[in-house]
């Protein structure tokens, strides 16, 4: 048993501190990473068959597709993936790169409709040989008269300046300008990053509206591949979640669409910052003052509730999880730890907030080593929010506050203050719930 | 089509089967992957992982560590979690990544071994192969590491048994390993170990005390020969399913320990329609068994996608199969009953036209079959094919 689980305090995180590793993460030095049952998110081939009416070839050894396939198994949507398994001797003699078009032949043989699009998805191995799914891609789409994309699911790539959480979203966009298709921009405002449709109560939507907006268009909403196509017609991008930043930025060189990040916030001066600066970039004056009001009333109704309760904060979170610390404590909780394994630059403003109400709260890194030693860390917490701080401490009421399902705006941070009175209310088994989310790695 | 996964997902891969087979013995794995493989056996493999601790680890190889091929990285990552960790073993597995620059495992942990002092074992796991090839490399390189040099006939404890290639992507779970050692204890045998569930590192290096071997599973089975030419231990297949069908085997283990000769049953012959079991071949073969004394059934073919041995295979059956193959065997009209994992039902459309008894094969179906209590063990098995196998559907 180690003599100290490992973890920071809140006091010892600084850009410039000797003790942090490369680019912000909470480790210092490289170190074998464990993988916590709670570990995982909604993976590359998920988010990549976002694309409406897509079907999917996955290209790997099969130990790369298993959890991709029991997921898509577990969650409907095994119908529209299919693996093709790369052996070793197919590895030496690029056999596996042969066998694609007769294996696409024979999955649109079998499908009852022709997909609107066709994901090849690659894996690490293939990065490391080089192999050209471009070209492939590009004349496939010429055979078959359909647009064919290419993913990556290689996480090899993780510390380059294209991880597969980013790369993957450009994936998906990318046929938003891989076509012959003339642009025709319209009143339309995209919102990108996120994975589920953003809640219908979103203030956000009539705000857009009101801006002169007549579509607020995002690929988890639309139906058909025709509807997602018309995300290149849009004025602007408004990016919610990090993830789609390399696509919006792609999008602006190849379409002309500009974009505003936009992050999904808690806070509610942050909320009302994120919109004085939309405002700004629209060129409109947005009336959020009153969706401002009503949410400051329900925090104060909620801050008797939230006085004292010690809540954990996961990394997990459908957001930043310092910035999700800095609205809860200015609710009027009690910040018990917060998980992290890597600080980005646009948080440092919520670590010094923090730091400034509760400089000794500790931040564990659920990837550490020593983490693989312990059930539970000696910090107790009322409610846990996110599988990863429910999992190291189980006696706490969970929240799970994930992306399948995407707050945003005031709202988000009213539903923040809903979703505590239920799970403070309810007894979830973490164990079943975390299972039900078919979470990869 | 070969490789081509249309119905089914991909198969737990090799690198799952070692860490399976180790998971409850201490040791500190070690899978030089880039995160993705150690997360598919963590989440997708490995039922035991939310409730009980282990130390397997990524070794999170990027892209700058692999084209630069700076193993340092990765033995700077284990000697600095070593500091931390306090295990029986090292373990050191690959994966596809790695397979394709040519790392070299052994070489890497004689490295460790001398830096650490720890028994560090290399597994040339690829995530090509199916789990059975690491389980087989895995209980070999425990026989091969932990026992001691020789057998010693004064400490042989009579009509004792150790039970070889217990993991659960073949057997689910502890309680079916527990009613395999019910049935064994009910007839006076004694289970000193089990390769590798509920027992620990210890327990398996005494396991040449015990008077024979009985290989639970086909990964095993390189094993038990290893430890047949190796300390003269005898072995047997097990079957331990059903009543008459496990009994049999009790009686040929019986035999086999009083060194006296023992004349297999003859299968009775087919009858009509007959049922097919698909699993693991020892597994498979012990329902085959049940089927044939229990309910007098003949005509009863076994199939593994996995590999099988020669010596317990029958005309009709057949190993490392693929879709199309267990397609077109469902859906030929040749079979009334199919006993196997829940997926294989999917072959069975649109109209079912066989009838099933579903028991997990965690190997197939991860953790869509894991929570499923159907085990194929003892007489609980019978109960699962009532009404009978007579009953037709569609």
């Amino acid at each position: 048993m180690p003599k100290q689980i490992y973890h920071f305090r809140l006091s010892q995180l600084d850009p410039q501190a000797p003790l942090l590793g490369v680019r912000g993460n909470a480790v210092s030095g490289s170190c074998l990473h464990y993988c916590a049952p709670s570990a995982g998110g909604w993976g590359i081939v998920r988010i990549a068959l976002l694309v409406p009416e897509s079907v999917m070839l996955f290209i790997a050894p099969h130990g790369c597709g298993r959890h991709g396939a029991v997921a898509s198994m577990q969650l409907g949507y095994r119908n529209r993936i299919f693996y093709l398994d790369v052996s070793a001797a197919d590895l030496v003699l690029g056999d596996h790169i042969n066998k694609i078009d007769g294996i696409v032949d024979y999955i649109l043989a079998q499908l009852p409709q022709k997909p609107k699009a066709f994901l090849i998805c690659a894996s690490c191995i293939d990065d490391l040989l080089a192999s050209d799914y471009r070209g492939i891609t590009a004349r496939l789409t010429k055979k078959h008269g359909i647009p064919f994309g290419e993913v990556h699911m290689n996480p090899i790539t993780k510390n380059s300046s294209t991880p597969p959480p980013l790369n993957v979203q450009r994936s998906i966009y990318r046929f938003l300008w891989n076509t012959d298709r003339a642009r025709t921009p319209d009143q339309g405002i995209n919102l990108i990053g996120h994975f589920s449709p953003v809640d219908r109560g979103s203030e956000l939507y009539p705000l857009l509206k009101e801006a002169g907006f007549s579509q607020i268009r995002q690929v988890a909403a639309c139906s058909t591949f025709e509807e997602f196509m018309e995300m290149r017609n849009s004025r602007f991008n408004l990016l919610l979640k990090q993830p789609g930043r390399l696509a919006c930025q792609d999008m602006g060189r190849s379409l002309d669409i500009p974009f505003l990040r936009s992050l999904v916030r808690y806070r509610l001066e942050g909320i009302a910052e994120s919109y004085r600066a939309l405002s700004q970039f629209l060129n409109y004056p947005l009336n959020w003052q009153p969706y401002y009001d009503q949410a400051r009333q329900k925090a104060v109704a909620h801050q008797s509730r939230l006085q004292g309760l010690r809540v954990a904060v996961g990394e997990s979170v459908n957001g930043s999880p310092f910035e999700l610390a800095c609205a809860l404590a200015e609710y009027g909780a009690e910040i018990s730890f917060i998980m992290s394994s890597a600080v980005a630059d646009y948080e440092w403003e919520y670590v010094d907030r923090l730091r400034e109400l509760n400089p000794d709260i500790p931040i564990y890194t659920s990837y550490h080593p020593t983490m693989s030693t312990i059930r539970q860390i000696q910090e107790q917490a009322d409610l846990a929010i996110g599988f990863d701080a429910s999992y190291i401490c189980p006696e706490a009421k969970l929240m799970v506050l994930d992306s399948d399902q995407q707050h945003y705006g005031f709202e988000a941070a009213a539903a923040l203050l809903e979703g505590i009175d239920l799970a403070l209310a309810e007894n979830v088994s973490a164990k079943e719930l975390l299972y039900s989310k078919a979470l990869v790695v | 089509m070969r490789d081509f996964h249309l119905i089914l997902p991909t198969f737990a891969p090799d690198f799952s089967g070692v860490c399976s087979t180790l998971f409850e013995l201490g040791g500190t794995v070690v899978i030089h992957d880039a995160g993705g493989c150690t997360g598919t056996f963590t989440g997708y493999d490995e039922p035991r992982w939310f409730d009980q601790q282990a130390c397997v680890f990524t070794s999170n190889l990027d892209d700058v560590e692999a084209v630069f091929g700076t193993d340092e990285i990765l033995l700077n990552k284990i000697f600095s979690s070593y500091d931390y960790l306090n295990s029986n073993f090292i373990a050191l597995l690959g994966s596809p990544s790695p397979m394709v620059l040519g790392t070299d495992y052994k070489a890497l942990a004689r490295i460790i071994e001398k830096k650490t002092g720890k028994k560090t074992l290399a597994f040339d796991t690829k995530g090509t192969e199916f789990y059975d090839r690491g389980v087989r490399m895995a209980l070999l390189a425990l026989a091969q590491n932990f026992l001691p040099a020789k057998r010693d006939p004064a400490q042989i404890i009579p009509r004792s048994v150790n039970l070889l290639g217990a993991t659960p992507l073949d057997v689910t779970n502890r309680h079916n390993v527990e009613v395999v050692r019910g049935l064994l204890e009910g007839k006076g045998f004694q289970v000193l170990s089990v390769w590798a569930m509920g027992s620990g590192l210890e327990e398996i290096g005494a396991s040449l005390r015990a008077q024979c071997n009985i290989a639970l599973t086909t990964p095993a089975l390189e094993t038990a020969r290893y430890l047949e030419e190796r300390y003269g231990m005898p072995w047997l297949p097990g079957a331990f399913s059903g009543q008459a069908g496990a009994g049999e085997f009790l009686l040929q283990l019986q035999a086999l320990l009083e060194g006296r000769s023992f004349l297999p049953y003859s299968p009775p012959s087919p009858k009509g329609r007959k049922t097919l079991v698909i699993g693991d071949q020892l597994v498979a073969n012990g329902i085959r068994q049940s089927l044939e004394l229990d309910l007098g059934l003949g005509g009863v073919d076994v199939l593994t996608f996995f590999s099988g041995d020669a010596a317990f295979q029958r005309p009709g059956d057949a190993c490392s199969i693929d879709e199309d193959q267990l397609l077109e065997r469902i859906r030929s009209g040749s079979y009334d009953l199919v006993i196997g994992d829940g997926m294989y039902r999917l072959f069975d459309k649109p109209v079912p036209c066989c009838r099933y008894v579903e028991i997990p094969h965690v190997a197939v179906s991860s953790r869509l079959g894991w929570s499923d209590p159907a085990y194929p063990f003892g007489r609980s098995f019978l109960e699962l094919l009532s009404p009978g196998p007579e009953v037709l559907c569609g």
